[in-house]
């Protein structure tokens, strides 16, 4: 089974590599690096979000679609409070504690009524919930142009001759951090063996005497945090509009789908890997009017992978 | 915030509506003090608010100037009843809006229509109703290219080519790369013009399409750069053009590029959303007047404002577009026959034949005419952000290329040149 | 009698086709043209809800690219009035057909997929779609293939008989109700049996001789073609497209709605598409903010998943059924059920009996099976031949009695070894066709359709064979009879209890013409005396239809009393063969698995399932 993965994840890197070799061949490394960079940082985007989503489906089989709702209402708040004046790093804390408490509230008390219902309906029963959190943004913040900024915008480095600016450091560096530290929680502590237990299975668990409440809140707590801190991330480095802030959970799903909505590792690579596919995609003059379309293709084509040696499923097994 | 926008507009009211409520009424229609009780004449009016604009300005503003008009006197004793509809950027719901106005309540003109949609989906209706739209803040093609659409404002096509032009004359541009939403008859249709007019003057030009819906402007901006450009042409809503030069103060590129937009951009909030990096670097084209001329018509618009919209209605370009298709619409009503002005087909033939109205808000004469086209305004002025504002870096000009030609030709038989 | 049956109304078909005809006759004429315009909308988005509405109540696969076909729809009939001068319906006919197409390509990642990773795929295919329609625009009348030009559109015919937007509506209404009978129709023939079975569980569905594949292809074709006629429709209405029409997220939206609604009947399908697009309409007529419809389309969802699985058509229809109950002693349709019943079927006597009991030559051979999961060997060169009409196969849990089934079946494929029955090689056919040629099987879980009647269920499984509709008929109530379910023939499947539908199991079976049936753990948490009837009907089936059968049970009395032979396997391998009595006394088969069985009471269950 090992074996298997390592090649699973051979192939996806070689893929890539050769995809990104092809697009770039006999380009100038200037304007390649440029487009590689700018990949990058909307990848790590795509990655970041993905990875929120991921941590949740495997503690609780939820997959949750308002991710992207949650981190609206909360970047929409901080830059409420930042208008009235208040001080910044308050208002950063302010858009993961809106997140935080819109994750947990749903996952305390609307999720355990769905508890053993299947993968697919729990996932439309947040898209209920993504909307209601639209709506009620979309009516509080009317439409109008706004900006959030982070004071590490101002700052930056060249790289491959692209300036990039700290923020876009923080949210690759963050995305790998998320990773790793996520891995280290799961394997070194007792609430992360009852999470990895649970994604296991959850009847055993149950019988087993995990304590699934206080786990699944722990995971709603987290994911919460995780989708906070992207949606802060989205408005200031996408677009401070609630609507495109929700809908960007749609690439961060092909994101998750990377990583199988398990392994963490992938949905990094495969977020990162989507964003540089994407953003190289310009240099092409056939396809660079549909390069968006990049990461859902990666992800049909992941799926499609995956799913190759299944032939049937018996009667509720998803 | 709803809470939050009322609290920044009290503060904005206090700005523009203390002093000049101290100063005068406002003046509107026949401007007798007297509120008209006749039978109303009914008049439409469609705009689209929903994700990614809002482009309820113009209504907003032709309404307050309608009520000012019916507490003065009313077109001779009648008042307006103007009906207002959102098209929420829907194709659908534009044709639902427009039979409910025009087939429904028997419209006999449309008043101050702002919309990206509308009048795609809308034109026929109109020409098949025989009905006249005055359009205030149009972007798409088929205001400008229909029969029963004239718009006040300009459109992007216009706007993009005024600043092209500036920037040729004053900023030595070369190349101009264009950055446009793939719409066609928004984002190609009007890029084009300006790449036309780069290439007659021996310069080059090119467009960088971007979808509506992609989140990653970046690549756009990009993309303009390795097409050569030396000047980034926005040709953008507001939040995306801010969106793009966000992505350029990133990578520090300010120095090495002009930037210039068209209209859009001109909008009080944005040189703040902006901030002190962009300050004295961005050029803005303005089709309307911009606020600091103060002229009678731009005084009075304030006044009409203050005195009948709400506080948190926008004073943009919008509104200033929207409150002159409504003073011209009142002006054709008081010149007819008050016992036609329930006749849609002689209200129609009325607003036709409207040629040579001025104001000082527009650098042109307005005129409709009898024609499958219509744009009355193309001269503007050039801005520049600066000092958290704007200021004038060249008074009203007209702008050139081939696509006026027949304008200039219908101005020309209707004594306008 | 069977197409009779096919077009019998049922009462909420009979309020559809009602509501049908006030839409068509009255609506027109009191609708203003606003009113004309929402409600044109609404039947479009309908057509494209019927569409994820069966493909979720009847198959359980959430769809979420309907809006993003309807696209496709759209523009294949806006480029066709460009192109040539073609009358508006066929330039429909062909969007349609072109639609279905994009759906059967579509179907091909799902049919490997279920649940929440097809709903995934699903929702990638609108993000694609999303991002063509935004690229490449609708066609307004260009040159190119695209058929886009920039400026001004150029007109668009409209059907000739709907010209005006009255006779337009009028003209949706007829499409949409001859949509909702079409998908009707599907429910009450094969298709909607095949369906039912596939929910249920796609393994049974292919024992049940289903060709999975082809139906699920189907169902994305079907729906297809209806997101087709919608957008077709749609850009009729309108003469133009927009591509924020036809974005993924709507795609999302119409799917929710539908379950809002209620997937299950044609109110909630139309509850969907009113929520869709009349109530956003009417919160604007009231000056509301169209903000807040998406709060209550949220809530609405949160409320149909968690409380209202049928939706507010559902929960609507209950209520109409508990004030009728109230009013009347017995309710409507159970009077109706009993009506078919009194007409009785041909006696089952009087059926010719099968030719094959007379042929009595069974020979079922297993030769060399072996079979790998991973680097577990779960059946390690199983060879054995049954020659009695009724074998047993018996062994602990893990021994790979299931495993050796499912080889049979072709749900695993061995590593090496082939399986004859008759001379007849099965190794190399697919499910399907090893159940059309007669093997036939029951699960250790009863695999019963809950939204089919008992015979349905079992019309389902002889569905593939030539005969005639009558003579299937008289199939299912043999079959029904020999079980002795007759009684309960139009009750549906969630209404049995474990024991009948067990009982439907075998009668599964036993109809049309098997030649090998398998039972999997029969008596399998059953009482004594329904393990005695149990063992009593199976003994009863070689006689009944000449099938050779096969029984894995943990129940050792049972085995004994109904199998001439066992065969005894212990972690993959055969360790005993031959009368059933000689097995049981072989000392490795006591050691192996007896020998276990010291905690179990004497002959009693060892175990239910494993």
């Amino acid at each position: 089974m090992v074996g298997s993965k390592f090649f699973n994840w051979c192939l996806y890197l070689g893929l890539m590599a050769a995809i990104i070799l092809l697009l770039t061949w006999g380009k100038p490394h200037k304007i390649v690096g440029l487009f590689f960079v700018s990949g990058l940082a909307v990848g790590s985007l795509y990655a970041l979000g993905g990875i929120g989503m991921v941590v949740l489906y495997r503690a609780t089989g939820v997959l949750n679609f308002a991710n992207g709702a949650m981190g609206a209402a909360g970047v929409m708040t901080a830059w409420q409070l930042g208008e009235w004046g208040v001080w910044p790093p308050l208002t950063w804390l302010s858009a993961i504690a809106v997140a935080l408490v819109l994750s947990v509230g749903y996952g305390r008390f609307i999720a355990p009524a769905l508890a053993w219902r299947e993968p697919v309906v729990k996932a439309v029963a947040t898209l209920g919930f993504a909307l209601i959190i639209l709506g009620l943004v979309s009516y509080l913040w009317i439409d109008d142009p706004r900006k959030f900024s982070l004071p590490t915008d101002k700052i930056g480095v060249r790289i491959l001759g692209l300036r990039v600016t700290v923020t876009r450091l923080i949210v690759l560096a963050m995305s790998v951090g998320i990773v790793v530290l996520i891995h280290q929680y799961l394997t070194r502590t007792s609430i992360g063996l009852h999470m990895r237990a649970l994604a296991n299975n959850r009847d055993v668990s149950a019988l087993i005497g995990i304590p699934i409440l206080r786990t699944e809140t722990i995971a709603w707590g987290i994911s919460g945090v995780i989708a906070g801190f992207t949606g802060l991330m989205f408005g200031d480095l996408i677009r401070l509009e609630p609507t495109v802030i929700t809908f960007m959970v749609i690439p961060s799903i092909a994101a998750a789908i990377c990583g199988r909505l398990e392994s963490l590792g992938l949905v990094l690579i495969g977020g990162l890997s989507m964003g540089v596919i994407e953003s190289l995609l310009t240099l092409s003059p056939y396809l660079k009017s549909v390069r968006p379309i990049a990461p859902f293709i990666i992800a049909a084509l992941v799926l499609l992978y995956f799913q190759r040696g299944r032939r049937l499923s018996f009667g509720g097994a998803d | 915030m709803k809470l939050a926008l009322t609290f920044a507009s009290v503060l904005a009211l206090g700005a523009y509506a203390i002093p000049s409520q101290a100063e005068a009424a406002p003046k509107c229609g026949l401007n007798t003090g007297q509120a008209a009780t006749g039978k109303p004449i009914i008049v439409g009016g469609i705009h689209g608010n929903a994700a990614p604009g809002d482009f309820s300005a113009s209504t907003d503003a032709a309404k307050a100037y309608f009520d000012c008009v019916n507490a003065n006197g009313g077109i001779n004793g009648r008042p307006i009843d103007y009906r207002v509809e959102n098209d929420q950027w829907n194709p659908e719901l534009a044709a639902q809006a427009a039979s409910k106005l025009v087939k429904d309540a028997g419209a006999v003109a449309m008043v101050g229509n702002g919309s990206f949609m509308e009048m795609a989906v809308n034109a026929a209706t109109y020409k098949q109703e025989g009905i006249m739209a005055m359009a205030s803040a149009c972007a798409i093609s088929e205001c400008f290219e229909s029969s029963n659409i004239v718009s006040t404002n300009q459109g992007p096509l216009p706007s993009n080519l005024g600043a092209t032009q500036y920037a040729q004359e004053e900023l030595g541009t070369k190349n101009v790369g264009c950055i446009g939403l793939n719409i066609p008859n928004n984002g190609p249709w009007s890029c084009q013009v300006s790449i036309d007019y780069m290439k007659s003057k021996g310069g080059d030009g090119s467009m960088a399409l971007l979808n509506p819906s992609a989140p990653d402007v970046n690549s756009a901006l990009l993309e303009a750069i390795s097409n050569g450009a030396d000047t980034i042409l926005m040709n953008l809503p507001a939040g995306l053009a801010i969106a793009v030069l966000k992505a350029a103060e990133e990578q520090g590129l300010r120095d090495e590029y002009k930037w210039i937009a068209p209209t859009p951009l001109y909008d009080l909030s944005v040189p703040k959303a902006l901030g002190d990096y962009w300050d004295g670097h961005v050029y803005v084209n303005a089709e309307l007047a911009p606020f600091q001329v103060g002229g009678p018509d731009a005084k009075n618009w304030i006044e009409v404002m203050d005195a009948y919209a709400k506080p948190e209605d926008p004073r943009d370009t919008f509104a200033q577009s929207g409150y002159l298709s409504a003073t011209y619409f009142t002006k054709a009503m008081l010149e007819m026959d008050p016992a036609d002005l329930d006749d849609r087909a002689k209200v129609t033939a009325k607003i036709k034949s409207i040629a040579g109205y001025k104001s000082d808000l527009m650098c042109g004469p307005y005129y409709v005419g009898d024609a499958d086209f219509h744009m009355p305004n193309h001269a503007g002025y050039m801005l520049k952000i600066e000092n958290g504002g704007f200021t004038i870096v060249r008074e009203c000009y007209e702008f050139e290329s081939a696509y006026f030609d027949k304008h200039i030709a219908l101005e020309k038989e209707l004594g306008l040149r | 009698m069977m197409s009779l049956r096919l077009f019998k109304p049922t009462p909420s078909g009979t309020a559809g086709l009602i509501f049908a005809a006030i839409a068509f006759f009255v609506v027109p004429l009191v609708a203003g043209g606003q009113w004309l315009n929402v409600f044109t909308s609404m039947a479009c988005f309908a057509l494209a809800a019927t569409g994820c509405a069966f493909m979720y109540a009847r198959l359980g696969m959430v769809s979420l690219t309907q809006v993003g076909l309807m696209g496709v729809g759209g523009w294949v009939t806006l480029r066709l009035n460009y192109l040539f001068d073609l009358p508006f319906e066929l330039n429909l006919i062909a969007a349609m057909l072109v639609t279905a197409l994009f759906g059967l390509v579509l179907a091909l990642p799902a049919l490997r997929m279920r649940g929440l990773y097809l709903a995934l795929v699903t929702l990638m295919a609108a993000a694609g779609f999303e991002i063509l329609f935004a690229t490449f625009q609708f066609p307004n009348g260009g040159e190119s293939f695209w058929g886009v030009q920039t400026g001004t559109s150029t007109d668009f015919r409209r059907p000739a008989l709907a010209s005006s937007d009255a006779a337009y509506l009028r003209y949706l209404v007829a499409v949409v109700t001859a949509a909702f009978l079409l998908i009707e129709l599907h429910r009450r023939m094969a298709p909607g049996r095949a369906w039912a079975l596939i929910r249920r569980s796609e393994a049974a569905a292919m024992a049940s001789g289903v060709n999975v594949t082809f139906y699920k292809a189907w169902a994305f074709g079907l729906a297809g073609l209806l997101a087709g006629l919608g957008g077709g429709l749609l850009a009729g209405s309108l003469g133009l497209l927009d591509s924020g029409t036809f974005k993924a997220s709507e795609s999302v939206m119409i799917f929710a709605l539908a379950v809002v609604g209620g997937a299950q009947s044609w109110l909630g399908v139309m509850v969907a598409a009113a929520l869709f697009r009349v109530l956003p309409a009417a919160l604007n007529n009231v000056g509301l903010d169209a903000d807040l419809s998406f709060v209550i389309f949220g809530a609405g969802l949160l409320h149909a998943v968690i409380s209202a699985p049928e939706g507010l058509a559902g929960q609507f229809i209950q209520f109409i059924k508990s004030v009728f109950k109230r009013d009347q002693a017995a309710p409507p349709d159970q009077a109706q059920d009993l009506s078919p019943q009194q007409s009785a079927p041909p006696a089952a006597a009087s059926l010719p009996k099968e030719a094959k009991s007379t042929n009595a030559a069974h020979r079922l051979e297993i030769a060399g099976i072996t079979v790998k999961f991973g680097g577990v060997v779960a059946l390690n060169d199983v060879t054995v031949t049954f020659n009695s009409p009724v074998s047993g196969i018996i062994g602990p849990n893990g021994a790979g009695k299931t495993t050796l089934m499912n080889v049979m079946s072709g749900f695993i494929e061995p590593v090496d070894g082939t399986v004859r029955a008759n001379e007849n090689q099965l190794t190399s056919l697919p499910p399907f066709q090893r159940s059309r040629w007669g093997l036939r099987r029951s699960f250790q879980k009863e695999e019963v359709a809950d939204d089919l009647t008992v015979s349905e269920n079992i019309l389902a499984q002889i569905d593939p064979d030539t005969m005639s509709a009558t003579e299937k008929q008289a199939q299912v109530f043999r079959a029904l009879e020999f079980v002795g379910l007759a009684h309960r023939r139009d009750v549906l499947g969630k209404d049995l209890n474990t024991f009948e539908r067990r009982l439907t199991d075998i009668a599964k079976c036993v109809a049309g013409t098997p030649r090998l049936i398998m039972f999997d753990e029969p008596a399998g948490g059953m009482s004594v005396a329904e393990t005695n009837r149990l063992g009593d009907l199976i003994l009863l089936i070689h006689d009944f239809c000449g099938a050779q059968v096969l029984v894995i049970d943990h129940d050792v009395e049972l085995i004994t009393r109904i199998c001439e032979e066992t065969l005894v396997l212990d972690f993959g391998v055969k360790i005993a063969f031959g009368s059933t009595r000689d097995v049981l006394a072989d000392d490795r088969v006591r050691a192996a698995y007896l020998g276990l069985d010291s905690e179990a009471t004497e002959g009693g269950q060892v175990d239910a399932g494993n």
